[in-house]
C-alpha cells in the first residue's frame, strides 16, 4: 500500500475523539490505585492510635504539605509526559522548591539543636524502615498508573513517564503513611520520607522504557 | 540552517493551519484530517529521509508507521500545545524505535530542534542532502568546482584562485560535472513526485 492509499484509509475510518480521554483514564487509574493503597495500608499498618491529637499538631500537617506538594507536582508532570513530548520543560525543576525548603529548614533545626539530640532528630526510631514502608505503599498506585499508561497513554519520554508515575505513587504512599507514622522531626521527614518517595521514582525512571514502550 | 525571520513566520503560519486541521479532525472532519495527514506525511518523509536516506526502503515504511501511530494516538494531542511539536515527538519516538530495532545505537537522543520539523527548512535541507549525495558521484575536482561556483556562489576566478585549478579547468570541471549529474540523476525527479519508492 502506498502512503496516499493509507491516508485515504485512515481518513475514511475517522471517528470523533476527545482530547480529554487520556486525563480521565489517568485520574481513574490514580483513584483506583489510591483505593488499593488504602486497603494495603489498612491491612498492614492502620492509623496511629493518637491520630485525633496528631491532626491538631504542626508536624502532621508539615508531612502532609510536603508529601502533598510532591504529589501535585508529580501529577502535573505525569499528565504532560503521558503524551508525546520532546522535553519535560520546567515542571521537574519545580520540585526543587519543596525539597530545598524542607532541607534548609532541617539544616537550621539540626544546627540549632543540642549535639546530643541531633541523632534522635535525624534518625528517630524508624529511619531504616520508613523509606521501605513508603515504597511498599507506592506499589498499588504505581502499578495502576503503568497499566493505564500502557493502555491509554502515548508517552514518548519513557523515563520521565516512569519517574513521574513512581514519584506520584511514592508521594501518595508517603501521604498515607503519615496516618500511621508518629515521627515528627523535620530532619527525619526531609531525609527518610524523601528517600521513600524517590525510591519508586528511581525505579520508574530505570524501568520506564521496559514497562511503558508502545508501538 | 540559520532560522531567519521568514523561516520563523512561515513556521508559525504553518503551525496555526495544521493545528486547526487537527482540531477539526479530532472532531470528526474527514476532509480536514485528510489534508492534515497529507501535509504531515511530507514533513515525515523529509524528517525520516534525512536520517535514513531518502532512497532507503525503510523510510517510506517508517513514514507510514508514524502516520498510523499519529492516527491511533490522536486523542493524546493537547490542543493547547503546538501540533508540530506533538507530531515531531511521535516521529522522533518512531525513528529512535526503528534505529534501536535495527541495532543502531544512538549515542545521545537525536538532538534536533522543532525547527527541523518545519517544511520550509526541510525542503531546503532535503535539497542540500540530495546535492551532497549527488556530488559524491563526481570526481574531486568536478565536485569542488561545482560546490564553490554553484552552491557558494563564488565566481570562476575566485574558485580558480581558491582551488589552484586554472580558470579554464574550473569551467570544464563545472560543465562536465553538471552533465554527469544530469546523466546519473535525471530519473530521480519522477521518484520524488509521489513519494513512492520505485
Amino acid at each position: 500500500m502506498n502512503s496516499d492509499e493509507l491516508i485515504l484509509l485512515l481518513s475514511r475510518e475517522l471517528v470523533p475523539t476527545s482530547p480529554k480521554q487520556l486525563n480521565r483514564h489517568l485520574t481513574l487509574g490514580l483513584l483506583s490505585g489510591v483505593a488499593a493503597c488504602l486497603a494495603v495500608f489498612g491491612i498492614g499498618y492502620g492509623v496511629r492510635p493518637d491520630l485525633a491529637e496528631a491532626l491538631s499538631s504542626g508536624p502532621f500537617w508539615m508531612k502532609w504539605i510536603y508529601t502533598g506538594s510532591f504529589a501535585a507536582l508529580a501529577y502535573s508532570l505525569l499528565i504532560y509526559v503521558s503524551r508525546p513530548t520532546i522535553d519535560p520543560g520546567w515542571r521537574p525543576w519545580m520540585m526543587v522548591i519543596p525539597g530545598a525548603g524542607l532541607f534548609s529548614w532541617s539544616a537550621f533545626i539540626l544546627a540549632e539543636a543540642q549535639p546530643s539530640m541531633r541523632g534522635e532528630l535525624w534518625l528517630g526510631h524508624s529511619a531504616l524502615v520508613c523509606p521501605w514502608n513508603i515504597a511498599l505503599l507506592s506499589f498499588p498506585v504505581f502499578s495502576l498508573l503503568c497499566i493505564t499508561l500502557r493502555r491509554f497513554g502515548a508517552p514518548t519520554q519513557l523515563r520521565w513517564a516512569g519517574f513521574s508515575a513512581g514519584l506520584l505513587a511514592g508521594a501518595l504512599g508517603a501521604l498515607i503513611y503519615g496516618l500511621y507514622c508518629d515521627e515528627s522531626s523535620v530532619p527525619f521527614v526531609a531525609t527518610w520520607y524523601t528517600t521513600g518517595m524517590f525510591l519508586p521514582a528511581a525505579f520508574g525512571s530505570l524501568f520506564g522504557p521496559r514497562l511503558l514502550r508502545w508501538s | 540552517m540559520p532560522a531567519n525571520r521568514s523561516n520563523r513566520d512561515g513556521y508559525a503560519r504553518q503551525e496555526t493551519e495544521l493545528r486547526d486541521l487537527m482540531v477539526r479532525g479530532l472532531a470528526g472532519d474527514q476532509h480536514a484530517y485528510h489534508a492534515l495527514l497529507t501535509r504531515t506525511s511530507q514533513m515525515l518523509r523529509a524528517y525520516h529521509g534525512r536520517r535514513l536516506g531518502h532512497a532507503d526502503a525503510d523510510t517510506e515504511d517508517l513514514v507510514q508507521d508514524t502516520l498510523i501511530a499519529i492516527h491511533a494516538h490522536r486523542s493524546s494531542y493537547d490542543p493547547d500545545q503546538p501540533f508540530t511539536a506533538w507530531a515531531h515527538a511521535v516521529a522522533r519516538y518512531k525513528l529512535i524505535d526503528h534505529l534501536r530495532r535495527r541495532g543502531i545505537r544512538t549515542a545521545s537522543p537525536i538532538d534536533d530542534l522543532p525547527e527541523l520539523f518545519d517544511v520550509d527548512t526541510l525542503t531546503q535541507e532535503e535539497a542540500a542532502w540530495d546535492v551532497a549525495k549527488a556530488l559524491s558521484a563526481l570526481s574531486e575536482p568536478q565536485s569542488t568546482a561545482i560546490k564553490l561556483t554553484r552552491l557558494q556562489g563564488l565566481s570562476i576566478e575566485e574558485t580558480a584562485s581558491c582551488t589552484g585549478q586554472s580558470v579554464s579547468a574550473v569551467k570544464v570541471n563545472v560543465f562536465r560535472g553538471l552533465k554527469k549529474l544530469v546523466d546519473l540523476f535525471g530519473h530521480r525527479v519522477a521518484v520524488k513526485a509521489n513519494g513512492q519508492m520505485k
